[in-house]
């Protein structure tokens, strides 16, 4: 099973950081699916197959999940801290792609168990060298967790 | 706040009452005594005139016994010799006997029994005549009528008259004593408990009034105590109120700088979007877009950047105001050289001379230390730019307990008119087309300096250079 045909989720409230970042995955040569969530409940809602979506039963569950950490209704440490308690998804590789280069941010979410932290740089081409380099990582360097991919 | 201090009225009151219950009393005993004293001399003037009285009725007494004696003499010798006291006595009786009369009085039984006796005495000289003219007439029988003894009866009994007179009045006399004297006794008494009395009651009063004087002195030193006690509160409140102001201001502080923190948190989206979309632009439009749109295109680009550098500056100061000091004895050099090869891409192509010596190590925030000096050496290096060969020197010392680092430029320097704004935020002495940067960089360096108790200032001179000074205290744990 190749990687390239695995989903990116994208969890981002801003429609401006949705486009650009998907520009910058775009431009970084990724032809990924790319699922994009408007807040937490969304997000868990996808993963978990509740709400409107199917999520992972199709066994495409995302190569990684690229989390924001403000967003309304559920952020992005309740995000995390929910995936992480649930047993399918506790390898699942997850991201945070925020503005927040707050240290007690960065110690919640690595308590929590993310596996990046990556604060968005505010020249473009920072931003868009940063998003090209965590796609490629996790869309195509990075072997996925095997029981992940075998799941379903 | 109202004391029930004595007033100056009260005061006259209390004295006055003090004054007139002891002299009323005084004058009441000084009456009572005069009284006394008086009925004294009254009675002791009734007894004098008593005896005064015995006295004459003595007198008189004594000129009848002369009366008798003179008659015996004559009528046993017939001597006309013997007859003189008679004579004289009989005349002086009455002159006498008068004189008493006025002397009883009111007393009606002693003027009766005088009376009485002036009667029986008249009678006695009637029958003395007679015997002395029947001596004279040479009768044989002269004492015929002595011998009768009608003359003895008449005497005696005047005599036993006159000693009854005279002891009504002696006895008269006696009781009056007695009762002067008792009178003054019971003056003595009188007085006696009139003074114990009164001075009992004098002192109850005057222990009365002092206490109530001490009550209300009692009662003053009360309140003004209390007033102290309310002074003390006041200064307490006072203290406390100062206490809760600055726990606000550090709450408003506090608050400030979240503010400030969330605010440059929330527009560094836009500016990277305004970035972005202008980057995906010129992408999309590709070469087939014209000259001016492109350098329009790169003043978004720019300016968005800029921006965006502003707010992370800002991010930076406002975190440097929360964040915790993490002291350790920093080596200086090796922070100095870090900088320096990081500023490496800014100084190549251009003919920088660094002038490093080895520098004191310092107690310091290791991260803020070194933001400290990239500013700095940054600033030196952007402001020489325009110098064919830039100079930038580093020194120190040590005095007083504080460290003296300086970073000495010879580029553009500054008017040291504008001194005072060289660390504001915001404050820019040059042209941001001259020298790019967003104004906050000085006062990030300041803020630092300041959190570690030390200061900065600056010399400098338009056109030849600058230097930057920042001192900070030497602890033990940084002591060479």
């Amino acid at each position: 099973m190749s990687n390239e045909l695995k989903r990116i989720l994208l969890v981002e409230d801003s429609v401006n950081d949705i486009k650009l970042t998907t520009a910058a995955l775009r431009a970084a040569g990724l032809a990924n699916e790319i699922i994009s969530c408007r807040d937490g409940v969304e997000a868990i809602e996808y993963l978990f197959r509740q709400g409107q979506h199917e999520g992972c039963n199709d066994g495409s569950c995302p190569a990684v999940v690229l989390l924001d950490l403000k967003m309304p209704r559920m952020d992005g440490l309740e995000v995390l801290a929910k995936i992480r308690a649930d047993d399918r998804f506790k390898t699942l590789p997850i991201v945070m792609i925020t503005s927040s280069a707050e240290e007690q941010d960065m110690v919640k979410s690595y308590n929590l168990g993310v596996n990046g932290y990556v604060v968005k740089p505010v020249t473009h081409d920072e931003f868009l060298k940063a998003i090209r380099e965590v796609g490629l990582f996790w869309a195509v360097v990075n072997q996925p967790p095997p029981q992940l991919s075998k799941r379903v | 706040m109202e004391v029930a201090v004595p007033t100056t009225a009260s005061f006259k009151r209390l004295i006055i009452s003090a004054l007139i219950v002891p002299i009323g009393m005084m004058s009441c005993i000084a009456v009572i005594l005069a009284l006394q004293i008086k009925s004294l001399s009254d009675t002791a003037a009734i007894v004098e005139h008593a005896n005064a009285t015995v006295t004459q009725a003595n007198r008189v007494e004594k000129l009848t016994i002369d009366l008798e004696t003179g008659l015996r003499g004559y009528l046993l010798t017939a001597d006309k010799d013997f007859l003189a006291p008679f004579v004289n006595a009989r005349d002086e009786l009455a002159r006498e006997t008068d004189a008493l009369r006025p002397l009883f009085g009111d007393n009606f039984a002693q003027v009766a029994r005088l009376d009485e006796i002036v009667v029986l005495r008249k009678q006695w000289v009637g029958f003395a005549e007679r015997s002395i003219a029947a001596l004279e007439r040479k009768d044989p029988n002269y004492l015929a009528e002595a011998r009768t003894k009608v003359g003895k009866i008449l005497i005696d009994t005047s005599r036993a008259k006159f000693v009854e007179l005279i002891g009504r009045e002696e006895q008269l006399r006696d009781e009056r004593s007695r009762a002067a004297r008792r009178a003054s006794w019971m003056t003595l008494v009188t007085i006696a408990v009139v003074t114990l009395l009164g001075g009992l009651l004098l002192g109850w009063l005057a222990r009365r009034q002092f206490l109530a004087l001490a009550g209300t002195y009692q009662h003053a030193l009360g309140e003004s105590h209390q007033l102290n006690m309310t002074l003390e509160q006041r200064v307490t409140e006072r203290t406390k109120q100062v206490e809760e102001r600055s726990t606000q201001l550090a709450e408003a502080n506090r608050e400030l700088e979240a503010f400030s923190y969330s605010i440059s948190h929330d527009l560094r989206a836009p500016m990277r979007h305004i970035s972005g979309f202008a980057e995906l632009l010129r992408k999309s439009a590709g070469p087939g877009m014209s000259a001016d749109d492109n350098d329009n295109l790169t003043i978004i680009f720019d300016t968005a950047k800029n921006a965006g550098r502003m707010v992370d500056d800002l991010l930076a100061l406002s975190r440097i105001g929360r964040q915790h000091l993490k002291k350790t004895n920093v080596d200086v050099n090796e922070i100095v050289r870090l900088v320096i090869r990081v500023l490496e891409p800014e100084t190549r192509g251009r003919q920088v001379e660094w002038r490093v010596p080895v520098l004191p190590p310092i107690n310091a925030d290791s991260n803020l230390l070194r933001m400290v000096f990239q500013n700095l050496l940054a600033n030196s290096v952007k402001y020489s730019a325009k110098k064919p060969s830039a100079v930038i020197e580093l020194g120190a010392s040590q005095d007083n307990g504080h460290v003296t680092y300086f970073i000495r430029d010879n580029g553009e320097g500054f008017d040291m008119q504008y001194v005072h704004k060289l660390f504001g935020v915001f404050q820019r002495l040059h042209r941001s087309e001259e020298f790019e940067g967003t104004g906050i960089g000085l006062a990030n360096v300041r803020r630092i300096i300041t959190r570690h108790g030390g200061r900065v200032w600056a010399e400098g001179k338009l056109g030849e250079g600058a230097t930057l000074f920042f001192s900070l205290p030497l602890t033990e744990t940084s002591s060479t």
